[in-house]
């Protein structure tokens, strides 16, 4: 029995849906959006790859969004998605477990409620509040559809993704449930904006940032991303997953030199390029889609959804364009090339010499 | 789900209100002890101060911790991960020779400070990545991982107020799976202005100390700590020349899909993790020996949860120790769990804190209202959070 990615939902700057991201794919770029700010030092515009959520009306009755924001209804809508693009949408009796990951959390609204306390409010909404709190938007899933079985939402910023989906293949091999609705989401919110804008201005270059671990140009992006897994003996076009990991990076080291050749997420800093590059067998490539998708914590999650993809396609898609790289020995995927029976490795180095990968294979 | 095979625990520590110990907490809590009062982590309104629980000693230990500035949720984790090898017999060597998991359970260890953001925005440049800085220093799972050189699975479980038994939970399963020989698991959460606040503003946080399934019970109160297990292969313990002291015997979760906010009237999600952990504990309600019941004060937790206890363990004793400790959020299933381990070691559940008046709307399940002896070799304890989570850990005693 193999665990399975029976659907993929996403949404993000490149549009919405699986076939949006295939679009996204083909093309090599995403249709890079601003960010208006208003600031003590004035106006400026962040480039950022937002997400929209409009088809959430397609699933859900605008009245029970009414309190929902839009951290909440991205997860929301990637979790339709998933579950229509795997045939789930009216199932019954589905048993499915829910877990959602997030490096930032619901930023938009926290810091709305921080700008409360901090102008002496004696009282939050408490609408904002419960909005708030970290398990929110499974929260949310389980509510709209329906679904009694586990919950589980995970905070291990840039290792979120690897580490929910240890727990849905925990899950499934001890047969807690028949499947698992699991994926990540992340915002954009005026913070990473502002940090942004601050890294990049010549004169008000951030020191002493550990927390950004993205390539020096990446735009900040936003969206969510869902698969839904299942235990099976047939094939699904996409594939399954070998094996999900998240440690110290000797031991990702370990998982990685498995029999992937294809390594998605070679997007880190040149400050962890060598690092990156040690991790890898000698015969593999790299690419790197973060121009699609934008830089957040769970940017893993869309470089799974583009391995599921490349396997439905059989090729693996060309990373992106004009990446440079110190190490001579990343071999980047230039162009599109077929992908025959490689296995691909999502690959996510983190702060603090944290790794997560989540390898795929094909039936 | 099947039975599933016990994994032991090594270790324990717990720090919070009622004691920087677990030993000493279990004294406050057999004295009825609780030491509610102001706040004093942050700034509140006097004429609003509604008590917590605070701790007000300096319990860090700096000589033994190589982590500088942490946040104080880590200093509580990692308090209490030093006395659980103290309990456990092992030292950092022995960590280093290990696959080590950690998996903590947390809610405020998680948040993105954005006070420091709007405090200083445009001001200094220099503190504009504090947003960011904070999910690397004050992730306690990070922290611990950092400290004691664990490179085995991480993860942080933020499944508001169940998330410290669902870190144990998840723990034990890795055990079972042969995903590593070790795990750190728990809870840890410190008192936050967000949390204190947005309780207030929902009505349910009481202006005086808190009564559990009292009649005249008017919500919760904030508490902050940490509890840590060891939880470690039969072969680890063997190595390490130990016994277990206890054990996690089942497991169960279930989500109400309900509200965000309040639990689901018929108890449904919880009665479906408590027959799950009794599952895969392979037990029956008749060997459920006691319950710690999550029982926060607020008016249909308590209602809720006393139903649900009197349908599916009719007659077993049980209290709720939040009248000492506050509600310590993703740290409570944890704390809770430890003090679980503590009672069936001695034979004995503490007063159920705060509760006097009977309400007849929970009848006829109450909980204890003094110090009641207790036989047997297997309990319960079970959270109810936010977002209809429910978790029910089953523990049993070690030899």
């Amino acid at each position: 029995m193999n665990i399975c990615i029976q659907g993929i939902g996403v949404l993000g700057g490149f549009g919405c849906g699986v076939a949006d991201l295939e679009s996204a794919l083909a093309r090599g770029s995403s249709s890079r959006t601003t960010v208006a700010m208003k600031t003590s030092d004035g106006s400026f515009d962040v480039p950022a790859l937002t997400a929209h959520t409009d088809r959430l009306a397609d699933f859900v009755d605008k009245n029970a969004l009414r309190r929902v924001d839009h951290y909440i209804r991205m997860a929301l809508l990637g979790s339709y998605l998933a579950l229509e693009d795997a045939g789930m949408l009216d199932l019954k009796g589905r048993r499915m477990g829910v877990i959602v990951a997030t490096g930032y959390g619901s930023t938009c609204n926290m810091m709305d409620i921080q700008q409360a306390l901090d102008n002496d409010a004696p009282v939050i909404s408490p609408t904002r509040f419960s909005n708030s709190v970290h398990n929110a938007a499974a929260t949310h899933i389980s509510i709209l559809l329906d679904e009694m079985g586990p919950s589980l939402s995970v905070n291990d910023y840039d290792m979120s993704i690897p580490s929910a989906i240890l727990s849905a293949c925990r899950w499934l091999r001890d047969k807690r449930v028949k499947s698992v609705l699991v994926g990540g989401v992340d915002e954009y919110c005026r913070a990473l904006g502002y940090n942004r804008h601050c890294r990049h201005r010549p004169q008000g270059a951030l020191k002493n940032n550990p927390g950004d671990l993205t390539p020096g140009h990446a735009v900040i992006g936003e969206g969510a991303c869902f698969f839904v897994l299942t235990l099976r003996e047939d094939a699904t076009p996409y594939g399954f997953i070998k094996s999900a990991w998240l440690g110290g990076s000797t031991r990702v080291r370990m998982d990685a030199a498995g029999d992937s050749v294809y390594f998605l997420g070679a997007d880190a800093s040149s400050e962890i390029e060598d690092l990156y590059a040690g991790c890898l067998p000698g015969e593999a490539k790299v690419a790197a889609y973060t121009h699609l998708y934008g830089a957040m914590p769970i940017a893993m999650g869309f470089d799974i959804a583009i391995a599921a993809l490349s396997h439905k396609a059989e090729k693996i898609y060309a990373s992106a364009r004009g990446v440079r790289r110190r190490s001579d020995y990343l071999k980047v995927v230039q162009t599109e090339e077929p992908l025959g029976n490689a296995g691909i490795c999502c690959l996510k180095l983190g702060v603090g010499g944290t790794a997560g990968t989540v390898r795929l294979g094909r039936f | 789900m099947k039975p599933v095979t016990p994994v032991a625990i090594a270790g324990i520590g717990c720090i919070c209100s009622a004691g920087l110990t677990l030993k000493d907490s279990m004294q406050a809590l057999y004295r009825a002890q609780r030491r509610p009062g102001p706040p004093t982590a942050f700034a509140a309104n006097p004429a609003f101060a509604f008590p917590v629980f605070e701790i007000r000693e300096d319990f860090f230990p700096f000589q033994k911790i190589k982590a500088g500035n942490v946040f104080r949720t880590c200093k509580l984790a990692l308090t209490a991960v030093l006395e659980a090898m103290t309990d456990a017999g092992i030292d950092r060597e022995f960590f280093k020779r290990k696959r080590v998991g950690v998996c903590i359970g947390t809610n405020v260890g998680c948040c993105v400070n954005n006070e420091a953001f709007y405090l200083n925005q445009g001001a200094r440049d220099d503190l504009l990545g504090a947003p960011a800085n904070r999910f690397l220093v004050s992730n306690p799972t990070r922290v611990i991982a950092a400290e004691f050189d664990a490179d085995g699975p991480l993860q942080t479980v933020v499944n508001a107020c169940s998330a410290g038994s669902d870190a144990i939970g998840i723990a034990a399963a890795w055990i079972r799976a042969g995903v590593c020989d070790v795990v750190i698991a728990g809870g840890a959460d410190e008192l936050y202005q967000v949390t204190y606040t947005g309780f207030k503003s929902l009505l349910i946080y009481d202006d005086s100390p808190c009564k559990p399934f009292d009649a005249h019970r008017k919500g919760l109160n904030l508490g902050e700590g940490a509890a840590i297990f060891i939880l470690a292969t039969d072969e680890v313990l063997k190595e390490a020349g130990t016994s277990p002291r206890a054990f996690v015997l089942g497991y169960g979760s279930s989500t109400d899909a309900y509200h965000p906010t309040k639990t689901r009237p018929d108890g449904l999600g919880l009665k479906r993790a408590i027959q799950e952990a009794l599952t895969t504990g392979g037990l029956i309600p008749a060997e459920i020996a006691f319950v710690n019941a999550h029982g926060t004060g607020t008016w249909d937790n308590d209602l809720i949860e006393s139903r649900v206890l009197d349908e599916l363990l009719p007659g077993v004793p049980f209290s709720s120790t939040k009248g000492y400790t506050g509600h310590t959020l993703g740290a409570s299933g944890a704390i809770e769990a430890a003090f679980t381990v503590a009672c069936l070691e001695e034979g004995r559940i503490p007063a159920s804190a705060g509760f006097s008046a009977p309400d007849p709307q929970l009848g006829p399940a109450y909980p204890v209202r003094g110090n009641f002896s207790v036989s047997g070799r297997a309990a319960l304890s079970q959270t109810l959070a936010f977002g209809g989570n429910n978790a029910v850990l089953i523990l049993g005693r070690g030899a």
